[in-house]
């Protein structure tokens, strides 16, 4: 033995086999609370960088217009403590009096005179300096406090009643949008996947080849002749055709990843209905296509996030406000002259919550998917 | 159908010459019926709008007129244009360090998601839940986030004694903001890397077990190098956002264009879009009357 363990009673013990197991099941434990700490701090450590921007969001939507400019800035909304007095409410300060500190409300601050009243006697108003030498006497009471307002404020300034323009109509053009191109998506890229997956025909490998070739050609290339084409020929300006037709005539990603799921069902199924008598259509409805609900599922979500998050198509073709998709709506909310920040976060919010319920009811789907993709072998 | 002899060229197989009995003949039709929504869509919206924009850029056009001949003028316009290089230079540098840095970045978020450890499933919804916030809600967050005077990060930054920078009004900075916003909503790709590292199959990680290998260093490193289409999947996200960024540009510039108190950085200006040589002289005022935001869209893509 090494003279580590020699000088070691302790260890010595582990040389013998009864204790040695002991011991590794020991150094196992320690060795896997180690890893997991070290597992859970990276994994945190690397998570602040998509939580906060994210938190940020959330709680700047619950601030007051004076707290989002707070220096330095304040993790939880904070706005001042205001009491009653002769019926209206006032902001409460901290003022120090020669009595010591006391909390007065300001009934109005004027060119550096604050005149405060003792909410307990309202009749009698104090004038103060506000700065006296290089002192400042009053504080503004603050309590965390969470200004829901801003949610409603929001999506009134986002509308335009004028033009039949509001939240909940981008809402649902969004809604419509996104469940059109889900059904188009689905409808066409199944069996044109199922062709390149499970068909043979001459010509086959060559197409495959030049579908695999669209998805280099960026979209700004073909932008403008589609656009002419929709506006201009088939005058479809202003509707959500340009943005739903397209999506019933499969695209090259959907199908590819399509193909890749179809390629991994038994072929023998296929074969023995083929045996059976039954026609492509029917083996690829009633065999292949039940058979791939975890990616159809796939697809359903991740096209239902582009549909959401799609700004350019609609910016394209899309004029009039009243047929503004989400995205649209909020552009059009933060284009104007002042930033309100906590109003624009709540818009921000409301436009993510949506396809956050969304996801969280079509995970189990999503991951299962996922999960049964790998267990494909 | 036969695979009689197998042809290659450039190492790439060519299908075996056909030969056309009854049965190919209604194989093809067969194929050719399932393909056709593909089909369609591929004349109608692939190739014709490209061969067009082909005649166009040997044009010049505006749409209430026919477009006129002017055979390479668009090129030679472009190419003496100051703003097709910086245009191209930016592009370059976001395909040169975005992309790579976005790949690796989500693949490494991958295995950290991979390792088991206790809430394994709400981390990764942290990690997922910013790439679902919509493009624009993302944007305005950012610019409020990377605000030079008032933002969390310079704040935070000066919290620790650095001097942050001026981000978007920058052109050194507006770049790596807009690579760091790509990053912030690349869960897509970190879920599609996510699923190649579960493709491993179990009995695979069982295997090695006894060899010594702990569960959670074991399983990433397997299922990196067994799945190359995971990759190919994985660019599509990227592909996407590349749309993305193009829609970020847009929501940024027409923050700055109307608040005075920025600069337009010209720099960024042409970061996406803009090395299309046809929207050189696509005039943006001779599009119908078009919304101003269409107009404004237009022009952005001007180089």
């Amino acid at each position: 033995m090494t003279k580590n363990t020699a000088s070691s009673p302790d260890l010595n013990l582990t040389l013998s086999p009864k204790h040695d197991a002991y011991t590794q099941k020991q150094s196992r434990k320690i060795r896997d609370a180690f890893v997991s700490t070290i597992s859970h701090g990276l994994i945190i450590f690397v998570g602040m960088f998509f939580a906060v921007p994210f938190l940020w969001m959330l709680l700047t939507s619950f601030k007051s217009d004076k707290d989002v400019f707070h220096s330095p800035p304040r993790w939880l909304p904070h706005d001042a403590v205001r009491v009653e007095i002769n019926g209206e409410e006032y902001p409460l300060y901290n003022v120090k009096t020669p009595d010591g500190v006391k909390q007065y409300a300001a009934l109005k601050i004027e060119s550096g005179v604050a005149y405060f009243v003792d909410p307990a006697e309202p009749d009698v108003v104090i004038p103060t300096e506000l700065q006296q030498g290089t002192e400042r006497v009053a504080q503004l009471v603050e309590e965390v406090s969470f200004r829901w307002q801003n949610f409603p404020d929001a999506m009134n300034r986002g509308s335009r009643p004028g033009v039949g323009a509001s939240f909940w109509v981008y809402f649902k053009n969004s809604l419509i949008v996104a469940f059109f191109t889900i059904i188009g998506t689905l409808v066409s890229n199944t069996p044109v996947a199922y062709a390149f997956a499970r068909l043979k025909f001459p010509g086959r490998d060559i197409l495959f080849v030049i579908i695999l070739a669209t998805m280099m050609l960026p979209f700004q290339v073909t932008m403008i002749p589609i656009y002419l084409l929709f506006n201009d020929k088939l005058g479809w300006g202003d509707t959500f055709l340009p943005l739903i037709i397209p999506t019933f005539f499969a695209n090259a990603w959907d199908v590819f990843l399509l193909r890749q799921f179809f390629k991994t069902i038994p072929e023998e199924m296929c074969d023995a209905a083929r045996v059976d008598g039954a026609s492509e259509w029917q083996i690829f409805t009633q065999i292949v296509l039940p058979l791939s609900t975890p990616v159809l599922a796939t697809i359903t979500v991740f096209t239902f996030l582009y549909a959401w998050n799609d700004f350019t198509g609609p910016l394209l073709f899309l004029n009039s406000p009243r047929n503004f998709t989400m995205a649209l709506g909020l552009q059009d909310f933060q284009g104007q002259k002042t930033i309100v920040w906590n109003q624009l976060m709540a818009a921000a919010t409301v436009f993510t919550l949506p396809i956050i319920v969304a996801f969280f009811f079509a995970q189990k789907t999503f991951i299962q998917g996922i999960k049964l993709t790998g267990s494909k072998e | 159908m036969d695979h009689p002899t197998e042809r290659k060229i450039f190492g790439f197989k060519l299908p075996p010459k056909t030969i056309w009995t009854k049965r190919a003949k209604s194989d093809l039709r067969t194929g050719l019926l399932f393909l056709s929504p593909w089909l369609i869509g591929f004349f109608v919206f692939t190739l014709y709008p490209m061969i067009v924009s082909f005649y166009y850029s040997f044009t010049i056009y505006h749409s209430k007129r026919a477009p006129e001949w002017v055979w390479f003028q668009n090129y030679t316009d472009l190419i003496a244009d100051d703003k097709f290089w910086i245009s191209l230079n930016n592009t370059l540098y976001m395909v040169a360090i975005a992309v790579p840095l976005g790949l690796f970045a989500s693949f490494l978020c991958a295995l950290l998601l991979n390792l088991k450890v206790r809430g394994q499933a709400f981390y990764r919804v942290v990690y997922f839940l910013p790439s679902i916030v919509p493009t624009v809600a993302g944007t305005i967050l950012f610019l409020w986030l990377l605000n030079p005077q008032v933002g969390l990060v310079n704040t935070m930054l000066a919290k620790i004694g650095i001097d942050g920078p001026n981000w978007m009004a920058d052109p050194n900075w507006s770049k790596p903001a807009l690579i760091l916003l790509g990053m912030w909503g690349m869960g897509g790709t970190i879920i599609i890397y996510l699923s190649g590292l579960q493709d491993v199959p179990q009995s695979l990680i069982e295997a090695a077990e006894p060899d010594g290998f702990a569960h959670h260093t074991l399983q990433p490193h397997h299922g990196h190098d067994r799945h190359v289409p995971i990759f190919c999947a994985s660019l599509r996200g990227r592909w996407r956002r590349q749309s993305w960024a193009s829609a970020q540009l847009h929501v940024i510039l027409f923050r700055l264009s109307i608040s005075e108190r920025l600069p337009i950085f010209e720099d960024g200006l042409c970061l996406c879009d803009g090395v299309d040589p046809l929207h050189h002289h696509f005039d943006s005022d001779s599009v119908a009357p078009q919304s101003e935001r269409q107009i404004y869209l237009l022009r952005g893509m001007m180089p």
